[in-house]
């Protein structure tokens, strides 16, 4: 913040971290990019408060390790990338390469609308700023850094989305053939992935909470099960937590998982925070799974897009990086590079103490929204030690139906006549995304805005629905539904017909029908429904879902 | 905030020069080089602001002193070099952005308070021309020579029309002159004052007595919260809510939003009146707001119509409150005599005025029409 907090720092800090990192390190090219560069980007870091004395931000850095984890080889009060950007910008490069637009010169429309400050970093992969692909200073740094923050092997910078992160990650750990078991409460681009190699979608079927109406986690006996049923699968995927905060027990699932030789790959779309704050449910990489997606930029801060791989000791992040580059882009934005390596440090410095305000927010609006009555916003009473194993106090989910109104007609209500978004608005539930970004007027307004709705709009609740799951019946491999031969049929004539295509609420994307699934009479009555109430429906080639492609007759079974 | 407290440590540090305020002494009133204290926020930002940029043994000055300590150093190294306050003036100003292209300025004598508490900035200026005045974040609230406009026209004119006011609420108004006004009144049982920041409503009691005499009258309760959410538990409890608001942007956002409109509506009894500060139709951002106000109004009222008065120190000195009313008509169910026979002294307000307030120049019915008929379901 000032430029004494700035000088103090760059002065006392003298090569922490930098040497024990650079001799902990297998690569070569980097202990050169270390020397070379000692001091130099440190100036530009701005000294927040928080970690002017950076002994201080050290040690916490030690102390936040949970059990086991080694902490402290990196001063993570540092930003490798976020400084080489800096110091690239002072040195005034001429550009004879891309982006053609030159630092923003060429398009001065795109630099009114980002501003000179983003336009100018938005820049190539050069020899001062590493190259993603292939990672060996300053990319290579902030990965091993985040690897630290997050008490992972390795990290992996993703900027193709979390989408990018998940199948990356089934990418890595199957090819086509491969068994793989998971919930079926997945996000779209789990199955993609299995579109894209060829695997083979074992799911255990969530239990419900039919009051709610939402899909519950796995239950350790029914993992169990599937996994005695299928001793060949390859691996098991499990969300921690779902879109609604609900976690399994993960770590019961790792050891079982591990003792059958599969692997565990965790989707952390929705659970950056659980590495930062206090009290929260238990990591992937904690509970010592072998991969985790984890979307930085949901609950942890940075740019939309970017994300990060964690992998533990048994990957070999080699072959993880080939798979990543199977589909990554090669122009990385760093925009999105600079925006992990910020939240990241800013996670690791301050994020035990967002996180508990953010907590403290969620708690204080379910307490408040429940006074209302008709509205019931859960809380950990909901825990069962199975099902939901555990709780994320962060998301603030709340049931409509009390009122008589499904969740998604109060999502369109909070966002047509009371300027409030929401992250989703389902068949029975709202849920409003608490982040480090919220502050206590917005929940007041929020509070306000569901009293007002409730006073105004609220009905008989006789007649609403909730989700029901509805088991899905595997015909044939998502890979072979999605590249065969279809054709296109009226909505309700595709009865006992294979899909080929995803049927989906987004959000929260998780798919009603998937490639190669049979449409039953259920599927289609919960698809007609949900559009009444006006959910956005995605995944079919029609918008408008008013048809469906099917595989071709000879092909359903 | 952040922003404004980066830009007032570079510039007002510069103040502190004294090779400059020699010079300024030196040549004299005419040709004194600017050294503004100018303020704005948004479209109109804050920044105390100096003509020169700040050099680096600025910054360090600025680092060593805290803003009201330069002023206060200054002053006295003004009073040192034998200039008294009588005679003269520094040409010391504030000044507050309208619109990015349009600026009031008020020369300012000296500063008599700065601070920042959780939610704005607070300051207190005296100033030959308008006396005291208070800014958050700023913005002019209230000067002490033309106060009496805004809060005579925000209380009397409900009061006025409402034939048994027992009980009140007040929302935002931590400067405490909505309550001198309605303490005129010995029928309201009692007043709620619901102000978010206690920090305003100390430095107005410390700085402003002119305003803030009455906050301790027996009939006033003072809460410190959130008044979108003080209102939304009460229901049925209110004759009259007055919502005193600063604008639109900043901590004063949440009162200018449906929800909140609605909450006051339930907590109104049936006969019930709310009257709000409305912004000014002038300013294309103001008008905006006032806009969007006017619509959410109407949507959560049977009966709403708008009034203005003339306020020098507000954006366009025109400026707009909304009475809002679930019974009463706002002038047809004024009752003239009845006010007039209470005796109560006021500069600003009288009866006919009162019924001359409701009638709108042209472009403002214009204005408000368009939202009242548009998507009105």
């Amino acid at each position: 913040m000032t430029a004494a907090g700035r000088k103090a720092k760059a002065g006392g800090e003298k090569g922490t971290g930098r040497k024990a990192e650079a001799g902990g390190e297998k690569g070569t090219g980097r202990k050169a990019e270390a020397g070379g560069k000692t001091g130099t980007g440190r100036k530009a870091e701005p000294g927040e408060k928080a970690d002017t004395g950076k002994s201080r931000s050290r040690k916490r850095a030690h102390r936040r390790g949970k059990e086991g984890k080694v902490m402290g080889r990196f001063n993570q009060a540092r930003a490798p990338i976020y400084e080489a950007l800096e110091e690239f910008r002072q040195e005034r490069i001429v550009p004879f390469d891309v982006p053609g637009h030159k630092r923003g010169r060429g398009n001065p429309e795109l630099v009114s609308l980002l501003g000179q400050q983003c336009v100018g970093i938005d820049v190539n992969s050069m020899r001062s700023l590493d190259n993603l692909c292939h990672p060996v200073s300053v990319i290579r740094e902030a990965e091993e850094m985040a690897a630290e923050a997050f008490g992972s092997a390795y990290a992996f910078l993703m900027v193709g989305g979390t989408t990018s992160s998940v199948q990356s990650m089934i990418l890595s750990a199957t090819k086509k053939g491969d068994k793989i078991i998971l919930p079926r409460n997945v996000h779209r681009s789990v199955i993609n992935a299995l579109v894209l190699n060829g695997a083979i979608p074992i799911y255990v079927n969530p239990d419900m909470d039919s009051k709610l109406g939402i899909a519950l986690g796995m239950k350790v006996s029914q993992v169990e099960r599937t996994i005695k049923e299928h001793p060949d699968a390859v691996a098991v995927l499990v969300n921690n937590p779902t879109y609604y905060g609900i976690c399994s027990d993960l770590k019961s699932i790792v050891r079982m998982a591990h003792a059958h030789g599969m692997k565990v790959l965790v989707d952390e779309a929705h659970g950056t925070h659980f590495y930062f704050g206090d009290k929260m449910p238990l990591s992937a990489m904690e509970a010592g799974a072998d991969m985790a997606a984890v979307s930085m930029h949901k609950s942890g801060g940075s740019l939309t897009q970017s994300s990060f791989l964690l992998t533990g000791i048994s990957m070999n992040p080699g072959y993880v990086r080939q798979i990543i580059n199977l589909t990554q882009t090669t122009s990385a934005s760093y925009l999105l590079l600079a925006s992990l390596d910020i939240s990241r440090r800013n996670l690791a410095l301050r994020g035990k103490k967002e996180f508990a305000k953010v907590t403290a927010l969620a708690e204080y609006a379910r307490e408040e929204l429940n006074r209302i009555g008709g509205y019931y916003a859960y809380n950990s009473e909901l825990v069962n030690g199975d099902s939901i194993f555990d709780l994320d106090k962060t998301k603030l989910t709340v049931n409509t139906l009390g009122i008589g109104l499904a969740g998604i007609e109060v999502y369109d209500l909070l966002r047509d006549e009371y300027d409030i978004q929401m992250e989703l608005g389902d068949i029975a539930n709202v849920l409003a995304y608490i982040s480090i970004g919220d502050r206590e007027r917005d929940m007041e307004r929020l509070i306000g805005a569901m009293t007002e709705i409730k006073r105004k709009y609220r009905r008989d609740n006789a007649g609403m629905y909730t989700q029901e799951y509805i088991e899905p019946r595997v015909a044939v491999s998502p890979q072979s539904a999605f590249y065969a031969e279809k054709e296109s049929l009226p909505l309700m004539e595709t009865r006992g017909r294979v899909c080929s295509e995803f049927v989906m609420c987004y959000p929260p994307g998780i798919p009603i029908l998937a490639p190669g699934e049979e449409i039953t009479e259920e599927i289609l009555e919960y698809i007609v429904y949900a559009k009444e109430k006006g959910c956005s429906m995605t995944g079919p080639e029609d918008p408008g879902i008013e048809r469906l492609n099917v595989l071709r007759e000879q092909w359903a079974i | 905030m952040m922003e404004i407290k980066k830009i007032d440590r570079h510039n007002l540090s510069d103040i502190n020069k004294p090779r400059k305020f020699s010079a300024v002494f030196g040549t004299g009133m005419g040709t004194m080089r600017e050294g503004h204290t100018q303020c704005a926020k948004g479209t109109r930002m804050a920044e105390l602001e100096n003509s020169k940029p700040a050099s680096s043994a600025g910054r360090i000055y600025g680092r060593i002193f805290k803003r009201s300590e330069i002023l206060r150093h200054v002053w006295y190294w003004m009073q040192a070099c034998g200039t008294g306050i009588g005679g003269m003036y520094m040409d010391l100003w504030f000044s507050e952005l309208h619109t990015p292209n349009v600026k009031l300025s008020i020369r300012v004598d000296r500063q008599l308070y700065s601070g920042e508490s959780e939610l704005q900035r607070i300051d207190v200026f005296e100033s030959p021309e308008f006396g005291r005045f208070l800014a958050l974040d700023g913005y002019i609230m209230l000067t002490e020579k033309d106060e009496f406009i805004y809060h005579e026209m925000i209380a009397h004119v409900p009061m006025a029309v409402h034939p048994h006011v027992e009980r009140v609420l007040v929302i935002g108004a931590g400067d405490g002159g909505v309550v001198r006004e309605l303490a005129k009144y010995p029928e309201i049982e009692y007043i709620d004052l619901v102000e978010i920041d206690r920090q305003v409503i100390q430095v107005c009691r410390d700085y402003l007595p002119q305003t803030a005499c009455k906050l301790d009258d027996e009939r006033v309760y003072i809460h410190y919260e959130d008044g979108l959410k003080f209102v939304r538990s009460r229901e049925n409890e209110y004759d009259l809510i007055i919502v005193d608001s600063t604008d639109p942007f900043g901590p004063g956002e949440g009162l200018f939003t449906k929800e909140f409109y609605g909450n006051c509506y339930k907590a109104l009894r049936e006969d019930g009146i709310m009257v709000n500060q409305h912004e000014s139709p002038f300013y294309e951002a103001d008008a905006t707001a006032c806009m969007r106000a006017h619509k959410r109004i109407v949507e959560s009222f049977p009966i709403s119509r708008v009034y203005q008065a003339h306020i020098p120190t507000y954006p366009s000195g025109h400026w707009l409150f909304g009475f809002a009313s679930k019974r009463y008509h706002p002038v047809r169910d004024m009752d003239a005599v009845r006010w007039m026979e209470r005796g109560l002294e006021t500069r600003y307000y009288t009866p006919k005025l009162h019924a001359g307030a409701f009638c709108l120049p042209a472009y403002v019915e214009k204005l408000l029409r368009k939202v009242e008929f548009t998507d009105n379901k």
